[in-house]
């Protein structure tokens, strides 16, 4: 299975009146990554499944990403805190529903959470989420991190990173 | 566009009463019911105002909300044993499953997230635009359904497009009495469907053999009903 980090893209600053989980994305932000979309169109990526954070800034970056959805999506807290067991089943339950099983799954969310969860199935190293522990690597806003192997913890490999204006300069030549 | 938030406040009410409660809730056939349609109205809503998010999660709560309203109308008709202690069996079964939907975190999340997803108004050409096709897709899904050999699926596939229509009509303050009729005629038809589903399954099938002829020589003027029910919508939907 490959599986596909993607931060959220840029979204408003925290002000009176709304919680952090009614953050929308800015005008930019949508437009930007509508154009990584466009870049991840491009080099054909299809996800069989996508499953995101319930908070605002989430959800309108997973809607945007419609055009290169091919099967279900599914809403779950467990993308709105750290990476836990519960995450990993909610998608293998995902994956044994599907047939065939799915190959290409994306989960858009947040940081810290993303990175915690790529050095959790890639290393099997829970050790290196602690706060104090230098970043091992942080997606940034509309970023993509990809991940191949069997989702469980430490049989995963980083197969790429694609920065959010790479992947716009992509969907910027059609 | 009629704002969403009652809709919301029904969704949230019926969910929170269910999991503080628990199985006593659940046991109220009324709360369940009104899962199923707020949740079904509000993917609707989310549909007309053309996102794609949390349809899924919303026909995901309808579905099992619905398999455990089926049972619950099912039961409330007079059965004989032991076909009447199946069916409680197989009430406990779907409650269970629904409680365990209801607990889970991907409810949680579409309660979280419904509120922005579904407040937007969205511009009202794009509703129209969507109406018309829900029109269309009514239309196409019945081209089959005079034929005797039509499968059930093909009269509960309209009565999921019907429901859909009759929704998003609402949600613009649009007439969508004359749907009401044909729907009822399908809902009939689904219980009956649902009776001979459950028969089917269960291990009580041969002994119940009287009863089951029974249901399939109803099911032909069911569908007759039906039928008739559709051709008055159908009228209707291609005028508009």
């Amino acid at each position: 299975m490959q599986l596909w980090l993607v931060r959220h893209a840029e979204a408003e600053e925290l002000r009176v009146g709304i919680t952090d989980a009614q953050r929308a994305l800015t005008k930019k932000g949508k437009k930007r990554w509508k154009k990584g979309v466009r870049g991840l169109d491009d080099l054909g990526v299809r996800f069989d499944f996508l499953a995101h954070s319930p908070l605002r800034r989430a959800v309108e970056t997973a809607d945007l990403a419609t055009p290169i959805l091919r099967g279900e999506s599914a809403v779950t807290t467990d993308l709105a805190r750290p990476p836990s067991d519960a995450l990993l089943d909610f998608l293998r339950d995902a994956s044994d529903a599907s047939t065939p099983p799915l190959e290409r799954v994306a989960v858009v969310g947040h940081e810290p959470w993303l990175t915690d969860l790529a050095v959790w199935l890639v290393f099997d190293w829970r050790s290196a989420l602690s706060p104090t522990s230098p970043p091992w690597l942080e997606l940034e806003k509309g970023g993509v991190a990809v991940l191949e192997g069997e989702l469980v913890p430490g049989r995963m490999r980083l197969v790429a990173l694609h920065r959010a204006r790479t992947l716009r300069r992509l969907g910027r030549t059609r | 566009m009629q704002p969403a938030s009652s809709v919301i406040a029904r969704l949230r009410e019926g969910v929170a009463r269910l999991r503080d409660e628990g199985s006593s809730a659940a046991h109220d056939p009324e709360l369940v019911h009104r899962v199923r349609v707020s949740s079904a109205r509000l993917r609707t809503r989310v549909e007309l105002v053309g996102a794609r998010m949390l349809r899924d999660d919303l026909r995901w709560l309808r579905k099992s909300a619905a398999a455990l309203r089926d049972l619950d109308v099912l039961v409330e008709r007079a059965h004989p044993e032991p076909w009447a202690r199946w069916l409680e069996h197989r009430r406990a079964e779907e409650r269970s499953a629904f409680l365990a939907t209801l607990a889970s975190a991907r409810a949680k999340g579409l309660l979280t997230a419904i509120e922005d997803a579904s407040s937007a108004d969205g511009d009202e050409d794009g509703a129209r635009e969507r109406i018309e096709r829900l029109r269309e897709r009514a239309l196409r899904s019945a081209r089959h359904l005079e034929d005797p050999k039509a499968a059930d699926s093909a009269f509960h596939d309209l009565r999921r497009r019907l429901r859909r229509l009759r929704y998003a009509l609402e949600w613009i303050d649009a007439d969508a009495k004359p749907l009401e009729d044909v729907q009822a005629e399908l809902g009939a038809l689904n219980d009956h469907t649902t009776a001979l589903r459950e028969l089917e399954r269960s291990p009580l099938a041969a002994s119940l053999a009287a009863k089951r002829a029974a249901l399939e020589r109803d099911l032909a003027p069911r569908r007759a009903r039906a039928l008739k029910a559709w051709k008055a919508a159908k009228a209707w939907i291609e005028e508009r």
